[in-house]
C-alpha cells in the first residue's frame, strides 16, 4: 500500500485541507504537526521503538 | 500590542509553542532528522495527490459498458469507483482516438480535477501553457515530446469552476493480455491532461 497516496486520498473530516488540489493549511503549525506524524510513520520503526523504550538517545 | 509593522515577530500562540517544543524533542531524541518535516511538507505540497484517474481510465479500457457511462456522464461514473468530491463535482471525460487528440487547460486560472488527477503540475498553472496551448496546441504538445500526425485533430478543452475535463487516453497497443491493475500503471497524469500518451507496456518500471 502506498501510504502517502492513501493519506492524500482521505475523504470527509479526515481529508487534507486543499484548495483546487493544493494543500493549504490555515496555520503553518498545522502543516508541521502533520509532517511530523508522516515523518515518524515513515522512519525506522525499530530505531523509534528503541528510543521510546529509553534504550537509545 | 500590535506587530503590524513586522518589526517584532508576534508572540507564539500556545499551540505554536507546543508544536515547536514537540519538534525539538523529536529532533533531540533522533526520531526525526532536521530536514524530515520540511521534506514531507514539500512532497505533499508538490508531488502527492490522489491519482484516482488512472483507475478510472484502466476500468474504462477493460469494461466497454463502463466506458460508455463514463463518456456520457462522467461524474456518476467516476463516483461508481468511489472518487469525487470537491473540485470534481461536474466532470467531463473526453476520449482520445486515432484521429482525435484532446488536451485540457484552464485559461482563466488553474481549475483542475484534482480528486482524479492529484495535484496540478506547476506548468499547468503557468501563463505560457494556459495561453499557448489554445493558440498553438500542436507546437506545445511537441514541446512536451508528443508529436502528433498532421491529420490528427486536436481539441483543447477549457476547464472552469463549473466543468472540469479529463482525457481518456487511448489504450496502448500490446496490452490485450494485461489485467486492470497492470493497466493502471500505464496511465500517467500527463496522459489524462492530454500532453502525453499512456505509457507503452515496455516502459513500465
Amino acid at each position: 500500500m502506498d501510504i502517502d497516496r492513501e493519506i492524500a486520498n482521505m475523504q470527509g473530516e479526515t481529508a487534507l485541507p486543499r484548495k483546487n488540489g493544493e494543500l493549504i493549511f490555515s496555520e503553518p503549525w498545522e502543516g508541521r504537526v502533520f509532517a511530523m506524524a508522516i515523518a515518524l510513520h515513515g522512519g525506522d520503526v525499530h530505531h523509534r521503538a528503541g528510543v521510546l523504550r529509553g534504550g537509545e538517545t | 500590542m500590535s506587530s503590524e509593522h513586522g518589526h517584532h515577530p508576534a508572540p507564539l500562540t500556545d499551540v505554536e509553542a507546543r508544536t515547536r517544543a514537540l519538534e525539538s524533542i523529536l529532533l533531540e531524541k533522533g526520531l526525526l532528522t532536521p530536514d524530515a518535516v520540511d521534506k514531507v511538507i514539500a512532497a505533499y505540497e508538490r508531488d502527492i495527490g490522489p491519482l484516482n484517474g488512472a483507475r478510472v481510465v484502466a476500468h474504462a479500457w477493460v469494461d466497454a459498458e463502463y466506458k460508455k457511462r463514463l463518456l456520457t456522464d462522467a461524474t456518476p461514473a467516476i463516483a461508481e469507483l468511489g472518487f469525487g468530491g470537491r473540485q470534481g463535482e461536474h466532470m467531463v471525460v473526453v476520449e482520445n482516438t486515432p484521429t482525435i487528440h484532446n488536451v485540457i487547460v484552464c485559461t482563466l486560472c488553474s481549475c483542475y480535477p484534482w480528486p482524479v488527477l492529484g495535484l496540478p503540475p506547476v506548468w499547468y498553472k503557468s501563463p505560457p501553457y494556459r495561453s499557448r496551448v489554445v493558440i498553438e496546441p500542436r507546437k506545445v504538445l511537441q514541446e512536451f515530446g508528443l508529436k502528433l500526425d498532421e491529420a490528427t485533430e486536436i481539441k483543447v478543452w477549457d476547464s472552469s469552476a463549473e466543468i472540469r475535463y479529463m482525457v481518456l487516453p487511448e489504450r496502448p497497443a500490446g496490452t490485450e493480455g494485461m489485467t486492470e491493475e497492470e493497466l493502471v500503471k500505464l496511465v500517467t497524469r500527463d496522459s489524462m491532461i492530454g500532453v502525453a500518451k499512456a505509457k507503452m507496456p515496455a516502459a513500465q518500471v
